[in-house]
């Protein structure tokens, strides 16, 4: 009866220890304390990503930062520590050379990057502008200097001029004329803040 | 009788422990009086999924959300029907296709798209390793402009 109690005793013990040796593991990323996967559906979870050295990603809004990582929260409301390294790229269309500074909270964002035990390490950071550094503008033309300049006044009476490259494409006419209605597509260059157009169409 | 009751306790309070895991502390009550909240003896399991504190200086700023210009404008539409914004993709050459207003004019990152006589349009686009940004912009001959702003990751 003692033996059979102290055998009891034993495999008690055995269960609780276990219980709180599998309880103190943590989850290997991706997966949450339940198991379930924490990847977004815009995330792409591959094999090798589990291995630990793909590529990963994760689009959303930020939602925190701090001095060297910060928090991306999916539409899904999943959320992603992001950290931050010297060799870590920030793309904003509408600005040249931009850092981990112009990186604001509820920016929208996609990032690549390399697991880790938290979440991952940026590769790339791309920050969608507020609006498109593209822009279209309607009116007619005032001059045109071929490869060189365009001026129009547009349709809310501004006259503005573009910047023409060899590479402008332009449709409609082989060259648009003094009062033609044209639409110029431009972008501006984030150093010099000139804007060029890439393309202009000559309406009929 | 005693070294039973002892047994019986530990093997309670494992099959307690063998529970699915929730957030909720575990907490055995031993006697009216005392009380041990299991979660002080557990080690804290960091989920990968965690917040920054909000305490964070840098977190004080406000700014808008961005969200794509969705200005509603007589007669001007703009639909993205592929790729799907926030979407994984796996080869290099994507096409850009939706639908607008019937003699817009649309760009894809400032060239120029192919628009048919009902609007839709299509365009080829060479997307670099990692997260792309792309803008399509229409407008129509009276100066309205509509946009969307696309976040696609390539992932070869």
């Amino acid at each position: 009866m003692r033996n059979a109690s102290l055998v009891l005793i034993a495999v008690g013990i055995f269960v609780a220890i276990s219980v709180l040796v599998v309880a103190a593991d943590p989850p290997p990323p991706g997966v949450d304390q339940h198991g379930e996967s924490t990847l977004a559906p815009g995330q792409q979870k591959t094999p090798s990503a589990e291995k630990g050295k793909q590529l990963r990603s994760v689009v959303g809004i930020v939602t925190a930062k701090d001095t060297d990582r910060f928090t991306v929260t999916t539409k899904q409301g999943v959320t992603v520590v992001v950290g931050v390294l010297e060799s870590t790229r920030f793309h904003i269309p509408t600005q040249k050379n931009a850092t981990f500074a112009d990186l604001e909270i509820q920016d929208r964002v996609a990032v690549n990057g390399t697991p880790n035990a938290s979440g991952l390490d940026a590769k790339k950071v791309n920050i969608a502008p507020g609006k498109p550094s593209v822009q279209h503008r309607v009116g007619t033309v005032e001059e045109y200097v071929p490869s060189q300049s365009i001026t129009i006044k547009t349709v809310q009476g501004d006259l503005e001029k573009f910047a023409l490259t060899n590479e402008t494409e332009i449709r409609g006419k082989t060259s648009p004329a003094q009062g033609d209605r044209v639409t110029v597509v431009s972008h501006r260059d984030p150093s010099t803040r000139v804007f060029t157009a890439s393309a202009i169409v000559v309406h009929p | 009788m005693k070294n039973l009751s002892l047994c019986t306790v530990l093997l309670l309070v494992g099959c307690q422990l063998n529970q699915p895991s929730t957030n909720a502390p575990i907490v055995i009550t031993l006697s009216k009086q005392t009380s041990v909240p299991i979660e002080t003896v557990l080690p804290a399991r960091a989920p990968i999924t965690s917040t920054l504190p909000t305490s964070s200086p840098s977190q004080t700023g406000t700014k808008p959300a961005v969200q794509n210009k969705t200005t509603p404008v007589r007669n001007l539409t703009l639909q993205i029907t592929s790729p799907q914004d926030e979407s994984v993709v796996t080869t290099a050459t994507i096409t850009v296709t939706g639908k607008t207003s019937s003699g817009a004019v649309v760009s894809i990152n400032g060239k120029l798209a192919d628009v048919d006589a009902v609007g839709g349009f299509k365009f080829r686009l060479l997307l670099d390793e990692g997260p792309n940004t792309i803008e399509v912009v229409a407008s129509d001959i009276d100066g309205h402009e509509l946009s969307q702003i696309l976040l696609v990751i390539y992932e070869p």
